[in-house]
């Protein structure tokens, strides 16, 4: 066996056709030839309409067992390959989850945003809830309710490098009447909590969030936009 | 068995003259490459089958001969003709419901090894011999029974193989073509094809050593 004659003989003799099984098959075909046979040429099955054509024009040896052959392996590569059925799970998983994390992401990058907003006017508040906390600490400073949301501003700053002001505004919190005033009672138009309003920044950004979600205007807009009802509507 | 008319002449020469109303030349053309071709039939559907797929290979060649215009061997385009013809013998073979044979199960094939063992003066029964040697005409001048077991055991093994790794092996063996031919035949890579025959023979190998 040379490198490319790949007969070995591992077969043995290669099966013979009877005689009578040979003369049949011929002539068969010549039966068929003598069909084709057209003022003395040979015409196809093709030309004369014949179902089962052979070769197309276009290649004319290329007979119908490699197609066969052809057509088989690629079905068998499309359909039912567990392989291509698990990538394509689970590049739909990664997709998926990828996804999810650019919109979580984005909420919270709107979040830290309205955070960091909220940081920069911290001083602010600060220095508002000190006012408050002095203003508090003055016993004719006006009707006891006024300084309750200063009081409150000041408990939304967290911070504690003005705790002992904002315990003072706390106690001043605690007393009865105080308390129970609304924010929104604040009869001084000077109070600071104007001023937090001006410069702007957490009420502001409490006005942009969701409320039910905490995500920014402009994530439920983006949100809205692409289909996704993630925002309670207001 | 050639008629004098295809004597000595190319399959091109027999071609160009079958193609221009040259029924002498048409039929030494099929003469010529019958029985190779009802090899690779064989090899293929089993030799039950055999001489159907051969016959509608032959009547394939003769419908496809006017438009064949020789920019391939005729070996290699009648032999993918063979194998498609093979195939589709196979594909009916499967739609045909297989009669039940009470003696042994084996339907057409069967009964026919039975008939051929009987006239070699044995029976199915009887143990298998030494499988593991290449069956040759060594045995069959030795045991015209032991060249029909081990002809049967060689269409059995064939019978498992896939038909992805028969058909290169059958092209190989009984049509004899070359890695190259057999690749255009398919077309398949040529080193698809060394490792498809190479799975074959390892596979039929490891068939023929099974215990039974």
């Amino acid at each position: 066996m040379t490198d490319d004659q790949p007969q070995s003989g591992l077969l043995g003799a290669a099966p013979t056709p009877t005689d009578e099984g040979r003369e049949r098959s011929i002539e068969a075909a010549m039966a068929r030839y003598d069909e084709l046979l057209v003022d003395g040429r040979l015409t196809s099955e093709a030309d004369q309409g014949s179902v089962g054509a052979p070769p197309s024009t276009d290649q004319p040896e290329v007979p119908a067992p490699v197609d066969e052959l052809a057509r088989r392996r690629r079905r068998r590569a499309l359909s039912m390959n567990p392989q291509r059925l698990l990538a394509a799970a689970a590049l739909l998983m990664v997709l998926g989850v990828g996804g999810l994390l650019a919109v979580q992401s984005m909420g919270s990058n709107g979040e830290s945003t309205a955070s960091a907003d909220q940081a920069e006017a911290l001083p602010e508040a600060d220095a508002t809830a000190q006012g408050a906390a002095a203003d508090a600490e003055v016993p004719d400073a006006g009707a006891p309710d006024a300084g309750a949301p200063d009081a409150g501003n000041a408990e939304r700053s967290f911070d504690e490098g003005t705790s002992t002001k904002v315990a003072d505004a706390e106690e001043l919190a605690d007393e009865p009447g105080a308390v129970a005033s609304p924010p929104a009672a604040s009869a001084d138009p000077e109070a600071p909590s104007g001023g937090l309003e001006e410069s702007g920044s957490p009420g502001a950004q409490e006005a942009d969030l969701d409320p039910a979600g905490g995500r920014p205007e402009w994530l439920c807009r983006l949100l809205e936009v692409l289909g996704l009802e993630l925002c309670t509507p207001r | 068995m050639i008629p004098p008319g295809g004597a000595g002449r190319s399959d091109a020469d027999l071609v160009a003259a079958a193609q221009g109303g040259d029924r002498l030349a048409m039929e030494s053309l099929l003469r010529r490459h019958h029985d190779r071709l009802y090899a690779v039939c064989a090899g293929v559907v089993g030799p039950s089958d055999a001489d159907d797929a051969a016959q509608a290979a032959m009547i394939s060649i003769v419908g496809g001969l006017a438009r064949f215009d020789g920019r391939s061997a005729f070996t290699t385009w009648s032999h993918r003709i063979a194998v498609n013809a093979a195939l589709d013998e196979l594909r009916r073979r499967k739609r045909r419901p297989v009669p039940h044979d009470p003696r042994d199960g084996a339907g057409d094939d069967g009964h026919r090894r039975n008939r051929e063992l009987e006239r070699a003066g044995r029976t199915s029964k009887e143990p298998m011999p030494d499988t593991t040697s290449t069956p040759s005409s060594d045995s069959a001048a030795r045991d015209p029974a032991q060249a029909v077991v081990d002809r049967h055991l060689v269409e059995d093994a064939l019978a498992g193989l896939p038909e992805d790794f028969r058909v290169p092996l059958v092209l190989a063996e009984y049509g004899g073509l070359e890695y190259a031919e057999i690749a255009e035949t398919l077309d398949l890579p040529v080193g698809t094809v060394r490792s498809r025959i190479a799975r074959a023979r390892t596979r039929l190998a490891n068939h023929r050593s099974e215990p039974r």
